[in-house]
């Protein structure tokens, strides 16, 4: 069986994501410190130390390399695909894209909070909720 | 001969950097410093909030959804602290609601659940359409175009000495801790956009940097809404809307808090000039 490989990212500092149950086994669960993406985000040291901090706490299954994040991840799973915590992040997802040429990558969702129908109405908040206030609740 | 295929490597080309204790914050910094070098030397301060799962649950099993709904919008008041664990994914909205309905009824609930929504929306905006997350969505709604903006933050406000006391104190919190009360970032949004007059767009990126949940959807899109540029209307408030939201801790004092002063209409007319006056 071919190695699987997890990345989790800023957004996905959780060892309960449901990408971990999703990825085949064995799988590598890896987070890049990218400086040039915390510097181009600007991150103060407090921020940087509340992610280092809850990368601590992930370190039983999560490996972390320092370097540029499309780059390590490209030599990590040279012949392995690749699982991803969901992320809105636009820089994210051009790796995810960049990646996806030439592996297998794979998106997993967190667990769903809201379930809104395809045609909500986006336009301002109030008008979202009333179509997905009952499955805030859980009951959808 | 045969050749044996090369033996394939799963593992990087680097080697996993071994991470400095968690008790250790001295050592957590350094590493951080070695790891960052861009970061300035004058970037000294870390929040007392921490980052960790257990820092998480802890909080979470504090939450006090009913008096969070009376209390909210108080500075001071019963909130959750458990936003920099939802930004960064250590806690899922899903899991924070089902504690939520473990410990109360719907209708007690039911503030702190849309207020997590408020996050979702924002998410799926953020998803649909990036480019709003740093363009105006729409044209300002203050009788200013955007050029009447200036593009950068002035030093006073980055360093929290504006003189106006109350936004001084919550820039303080800012800056030492990483953290701000949701009412207390309404106030000092509109401050800097309304009193100040610039672009929304330099507040929310000092905002990302110091913010321990600073998100890019859930921060720059409340900026824009406070702006005008995502809402009907600006958002603005009067010294009487602090003194009444904030704690005696706080200097809301007339002398030290003066450009807030006024009632809802003479500030209206002293920020927005070429709206019409309210009626």
């Amino acid at each position: 069986m071919s190695q699987s490989y997890i990345w989790l990212h800023e957004d996905s500092l959780s060892l309960d994501h449901p990408v971990f149950s999703h990825a085949s086994e064995p799988s590598c669960a890896v987070f890049i410190w990218d400086d040039a993406y915390f510097e181009r985000q600007n991150y103060s040291l407090k921020r940087l130390t509340f992610i280092y901090e809850c990368l601590i706490g992930l370190q039983e299954r999560v490996a972390v390399y320092q370097g540029d994040t499309e780059t390590l991840l490209r030599n990590i799973c040279v012949d392995g695909k690749l699982y991803v915590a969901d992320t809105p992040n636009p820089i994210f997802l051009e790796i995810i894209g960049k990646i996806a040429q030439n592996n297998v990558v794979e998106i997993v969702k967190d667990k769903p909070f809201i379930n809104a129908p395809d045609d909500v109405d986006m336009t301002r908040f109030f008008r979202f909720w009333n179509r997905s206030r009952k499955s805030a609740f859980g009951f959808e | 001969m045969t050749l044996l295929p090369q033996k394939k490597t799963n593992s990087p080309q680097s080697e996993p950097l071994n991470l400095a204790s968690f008790d250790d914050r001295a050592a957590i910094t350094a590493h951080i410093r070695q790891l960052c070098p861009y970061l300035d030397d004058e970037d000294m301060t870390i929040s007392a909030t921490r980052g960790h799962k257990n820092m998480a649950l802890a909080r979470l099993s504090e939450i006090d959804p009913e008096n969070y709904g009376k209390t909210r919008n108080h500075i001071g008041g019963k909130v959750t602290r458990l936003s920099p664990y939802i930004r960064h994914g250590v806690l899922s909205l899903a899991d924070i609601r089902d504690v939520i309905m473990s410990k109360v009824k719907i209708r007690d609930g039911e503030k702190l659940i849309q207020q997590m929504a408020w996050r979702e929306y924002w998410q799926r905006l953020y998803r649909v359409n990036p480019e709003i997350i740093w363009q105006d969505a729409e044209d300002y709604k203050t009788g200013f175009s955007a050029q009447d903006y200036a593009d950068d933050l002035p030093e006073d406000i980055a360093k929290g000495r504006t003189g106006v006391s109350c936004i001084d104190a919550f820039i303080g919190e800012l800056l030492e801790q990483g953290t701000m009360h949701n009412h207390a970032r309404l106030y000092v949004a509109a401050y800097i956009c309304h009193w100040r007059r610039i672009k929304w767009q330099a507040g929310a990126r000092f905002f990302l940097s110091h913010l321990l949940d600073g998100d890019p959807a859930s921060n720059n899109l409340s900026w824009q809404w406070v702006a005008s540029t995502f809402s009907h209307k600006p958002y603005y408030y009067n010294l009487e809307n602090v003194q009444t939201f904030s704690p005696d801790t706080l200097d809301t004092s007339q002398e030290n808090n003066a450009v807030l002063m006024g009632t809802y209409e003479e500030v209206y007319v002293r920020l927005f000039p070429n709206l019409p006056t309210p009626e």
